[in-house]
This record gives C-alpha cells, sequence and structure tokens, in this order.
C-alpha cells in the first residue's frame, strides 16, 4: 500500500483524478473482489491478487482482458512472472500485471556457515549433510521445516520434490504425487526432520536468524527488511545430489495487478495500471518496501547497492515454478498437506501417506 | 347488560424491541436460512447465475471426506475432554475458594481473570509460552534438565496442548457457576452436616 501511495501522486495530477487505495487483509481481499465481481458496476476500477488464486479468478471473469484493451507485453518484467498474468497461463492474453516480486529463498545462518567452513549447498543432499553436521551441537538445530498441515507443508517440500524431479500433476494433469521421485524427496525431507526440527513460522525466522537453526526455506519478507536481512539467504538448491540434474525449484508468489472486467474507468485503470508497474514507478516503490517485477529494476546498479538481495530474487524467479494452475488449489493443498503430515510424524509410512494423497487430489480433480 | 370491556393491547413493549428483532432477522435469521436454502444448491459464489438444485449431494460428500470425519472426530474427542476437565478442575477450585476465611474476594477475581481474555489473545499469549525459542515453558523444563518439547507442533503433544489453553481459559467459567451454587446453600446445611460428623 506504501508502495502504491509512493508514486500515484504524480499520475493523479498529470491525469486530473483521484485514486483511493484500500488496504486489505489477503482473505478479506480476495473475498471482497469475488463478491464486488458480481456487481454491474464495479467498487473497484482495479485489484491485486495473490499469484494462487489465479486460475479461480481468471476463470471467474472478474479481470478484464488487457491484451483485447489494447496492452501488448512488455519485455522488460520477469519472464516467469508476466506468465503468471496470461490466461491460459504462460501463453494466453494478458489479463494481469505482476506488480510485486516474490519467489521462495534458502535461508541459512551465516555465522554456523562460516564457523564450520560450509558453503552454500548445490543440492539437497548437500543441505542433509550440513544438518547432520550441525543438529545435535550444542543445541543446535540442523534444519527447520515448516511442517504444519496445508499450505505450510506443501510450499515447504515442493521445492525438494520439484529439486528431485517430481511435480504433483504431469502434463496431462495425471497426479503423480506418489511418483518414485516423489517418494526420495519426501524420504529426504524426513531426513531433514530428523536432523532438525518442525516449528511455525515465526519460530523458523527466531531460530534461523539468531543462530539457534542453521537453515530453512522461507519468503523474503520474512527475513528482509529495507535494506537489512536477518539471515543469509541464496536460490533454492535445483538439485536432489550433487551430481543429479538441475531443476527450477523456487516457488513464484507474486501479487499481481488488473483491471476489474466491471470497472466504469477501464481505460484509465489499465493507463494507471501500466504506470505502477512501469520501471520509474517500480524504483521508487523499492524505497517503500516494494519488490520489482522488472529486470531492469532488479539489476539497477544503485538499488542493487542498497537492496542486495534483489539479485537473489531475480535469479530465484528465473528458476521458478509455479503452483498447480487450477481453481481446486486450495482444496488439494488441504488433501495433500495432510497426507504429508501424516508421513513426517509417522502416523502414515510414505508409501501409504502419498498413495492416500493421489487418491485424495484425484477425487477432488473428479468432483 | 353490561359490555365486556376490549382487553386493550400494549404496543409499548413490541415497539421498544422491534428494532432488535429486526436486526435479528436481517442479519442472523435470514443469512442462516439462506445458507441453509443453498448448501442443498451446487451455488459457487463466482458464478452466481446459475444454480441449481442438488439435494443433499454437499451433506453426502463432506461426510464422505476423511478429513472432515477426522475433524469430527478431533472435535468430539476435545469437547468430552475440555467438558469434563473443567467441571472436575471448577469444582475444586469453588469447593477451595468456599472454604478460604479470607482474601475470597480476591482470589475469586485472580481466578476469574482467564476467561475475560478474548479467545485469539489467549492463543497468542499460549503460542508464545509454548514457543521452542523463546517459550517460557520450554526455558523453565530447560533449567531442571528436561530437553525442550515442541509442544505445538508435534503430534503426541499438540492435541493436548491446545486443551490445556481451552482448559485453562474456561475452568473459571465453570468455577463461577458452581461457586455461585455452593453460595446458596444454607449456612445451617453445613453446621448439621458438621454436627453428623462431615468433613475432611
Amino acid at each position: 500500500m506504501d508502495a502504491i501511495n509512493s508514486v500515484k501522486g504524480a499520475f493523479e495530477s498529470e491525469n486530473n483524478c483521484i485514486i483511493e487505495v484500500l488496504g486489505l487483509e489477503a482473505s478479506d481481499l480476495k473475498q471482497k473482489i469475488s463478491l464486488d465481481s458480481q456487481n454491474k458496476v464495479g467498487a473497484y476500477d482495479l485489484a491485486m491478487a495473490d499469484d494462487p488464486w489465479m486460475p479461480e479468478l481468471y476463470e471467474a471473469g472478474l479481470f478484464a482482458n488487457l491484451t483485447e484493451l489494447g496492452y501488448t507485453p512488455d519485455p522488460d518484467f520477469v519472464e516467469e512472472s508476466l506468465a503468471i498474468g496470461m490466461h491460459p497461463y504462460s501463453n494466453g492474453d494478458i489479463y494481469t500485471l505482476p506488480f510485486a516480486g516474490n519467489v521462495q529463498l534458502f535461508f541459512y545462518n551465516q555465522k554456523i556457515f562460516d564457523d564450520n567452513n560450509f558453503s552454500i549447498p548445490d543440492s539437497w543432499e548437500g543441505v542433509l549433510e550440513i544438518a547432520k553436521a550441525v543438529h545435535g551441537k550444542d543445541g543446535k538445530v540442523g534444519y527447520v521445516i515448516r511442517g504444519q498441515q496445508g499450505n505450510p507443508i506443501v510450499s515447504d517440500y515442493l521445492p525438494i520434490l520439484w529439486a528431485y524431479g517430481g511435480n504433483v500433476f504431469d502434463e496431462n494433469w495425471n497426479v503423480i504425487v506418489d511418483s518414485n521421485e516423489a517418494k526420495e524427496a519426501l524420504e529426504l525431507y524426513i531426513e531433514l526432520l530428523e536432523n532438525g526440527a518442525n516449528y511455525e513460522k515465526n519460530d523458523i525466522v527466531a531460530a534461523v536468524s539468531d543462530g539457534k537453526a542453521a537453515m530453512s526455506l522461507g519468503w523474503p519478507s520474512w527475513y528482509i527488511s529495507g535494506e537489512t536481512a536477518t539471515a543469509a539467504y541464496a536460490p533454492i538448491p535445483g538439485k536432489a545430489t550433487d551430481s543429479g540434474k538441475k531443476y527450477a525449484t523456487g516457488m513464484i508468489g507474486n501479487w499481481m495487478m488488473g483491471v476489474t472486467t466491471n470497472s466504469a474507468n477501464k481505460e484509465l485503470a489499465m493507463k494507471f495500471l501500466i504506470y505502477v508497474t512501469s520501471a520509474e514507478a517500480q524504483k521508487t516503490a523499492a524505497e517503500f518496501g516494494g519488490v520489482p517485477t522488472r529486470v531492469s529494476v532488479f539489476t539497477d546498479s544503485e538499488l542493487n547497492k542498497k537492496y542486495p538481495y534483489f539479485t537473489a530474487i531475480l535469479e530465484g524467479t528465473e528458476n521458478s515454478v509455479i503452483r498447480p494452475r487450477t481453481p481446486l488449489r486450495t482444496d488439494i493443498e488441504t488433501a495433500y498437506g495432510a497426507e504429508l503430515s501424516s508421513a513426517i510424524s509417522g502416523t502414515k509410512s510414505i508409501d501409504q501417506a502419498l498413495a492416500d494423497a493421489k487418491a485424495a487430489i484425484e477425487a477432488i480433480m473428479n468432483k | 347488560m353490561r359490555k365486556k370491556a376490549k382487553k386493550k393491547i400494549n404496543v409499548f413493549p413490541y415497539v421498544m424491541t422491534s428494532p432488535t428483532i429486526l436486526l435479528l432477522v436481517f442479519l442472523t435469521v435470514f443469512p442462516l436460512l439462506f445458507n441453509v436454502y443453498f448448501s442443498f444448491t451446487d451455488y459457487y459464489f463466482l458464478s452466481p447465475g446459475n444454480v441449481n438444485l442438488i439435494g443433499i449431494k454437499n451433506y453426502v460428500n463432506t461426510f464422505r471426506d476423511i478429513y472432515f470425519q477426522q475433524a469430527l472426530f478431533n472435535t468430539f474427542k476435545f469437547t468430552v475432554l475440555a467438558v469434563i476437565s473443567e467441571t472436575l478442575f471448577g469444582l475444586v477450585i469453588a469447593l477451595f475458594i468456599n472454604s478460604l476465611k479470607t482474601a475470597r474476594k480476591s482470589m475469586r477475581t485472580i481466578f476469574l481473570l482467564p476467561t475475560l481474555l478474548p479467545p485469539v489473545t489467549v492463543a497468542l499469549i499460549w503460542q508464545i509460552m509454548f514457543s521452542n525459542n523463546y517459550g517460557i515453558i520450554n526455558k523453565m523444563l530447560g533449567y531442571i534438565g528436561i530437553d525442550e518439547v515442541n509442544w505445538l507442533m508435534d503430534v503426541r503433544t499438540a492435541f493436548y496442548s491446545i486443551l490445556v489453553i481451552d482448559i485453562w481459559q474456561y475452568v473459571p467459567f465453570t468455577f463461577l457457576l458452581i461457586y455461585a451454587s455452593l453460595q446458596t446453600v444454607p449456612k445451617t446445611q453445613y453446621e448439621a452436616a458438621t454436627i453428623d460428623g462431615a468433613g475432611f
């Protein structure tokens, strides 16, 4: 909100209009824009949305087709971010533009790494070795997983699954959560837990920042604020083993912005959307905590000196993976998360948990 | 012959209560009935124009869902354990406070404090106390040589940790009910019981 407010003034004076910005908590935002989309004339000309919501919102026709309104794709946007704004994903018309960048990163405690002469691991095998070396010594925790049911455990486990070459669906939407790759990834995840701990988000951040734990995955905003970061960071390892194939593993989590279908001011709204996502606006917004989505802003030398994490976010975004593009994502996450949680807690074997997850996801997809 | 006097209807109470009743109807009763109706349809809030009646299919799907079944079982187990524990602890505390000769009022106030806090505040306080990093409970256990327990994230302890929180917050409520009942017992009954040899 601060980022938008920081740039809207110039647009208002140039276009003789007033822009009112309404800040809402995520679930409230989704509910409000969804309900408003059913009105003949909407209360909002533009709306922001988290990228996992997009399949549902696109299918519901909440956002106006920007391509039909005359918008042409700007190649300065990071390709992976711009693809989220397309419907169908990555090759359809453009409906939204990436407003705020975000991608999961690998966070580690610099002091623990320095004291033990560890280098940033390339593979998950390497992460496990470090976790084993650290865990239990002076009360330290090797690796912290975020193993609560639902979104936390799924977000925490998927990058490892991707590094092993696995996925939730294949290209034909067959459920493949019980593949050999998935079993190996879950075995490693459980080994990481055995050489670490299962904490909730605030405890993860505190543990890695204070040097109680060595490593975790996380979103940049957990550890990075303005020019300072409480833990060191790097893109998520993309390989299962040091000699294995490298895959894209960074879970992308951009916030998108689009013109609502029932907006009474579509042209002006699109003009503002282009303005607020422009390189100039993103540079100004960066001073107020905004994370860019354009290559030229990520690589701007002055901004890079001030916000060195931009490089890691750009690299992570360029090697990122999108969560399954289905409106049923929330139900899938609930079922998948429950089974993953059963596996890590030992109430089900890996084979059983993944077979049950497959059955549950298939049932959801067949509803 | 005298005409029977017409009974006058006193409209004043109806006028006074009507704003509340209207609010209740519009904000509670109507949405509730609306939801019950929609539970028998395939209503989807993003495409409200296309609504079909589907009978009890939503209920069948819900009760067939293994995660719902698990949640239902956990809720039942939680309710039984919480009600029994809260009643027992409430009874013990009420008997204790009732037996006090001094400081009864201040003790009563202190014991009532947890139930006055909003559940969100209680959840946050206990989340901090149960924390692995800075939680006071693990710190205190550490002083007596007990290893850190992952209270809220370990499947063996999470359910009971939440149960403890609920008991902590709602024991004062059962205490209050039982204590109020104890206050109504006449003194003579205690005296008679003492003469008969009752007591600890």
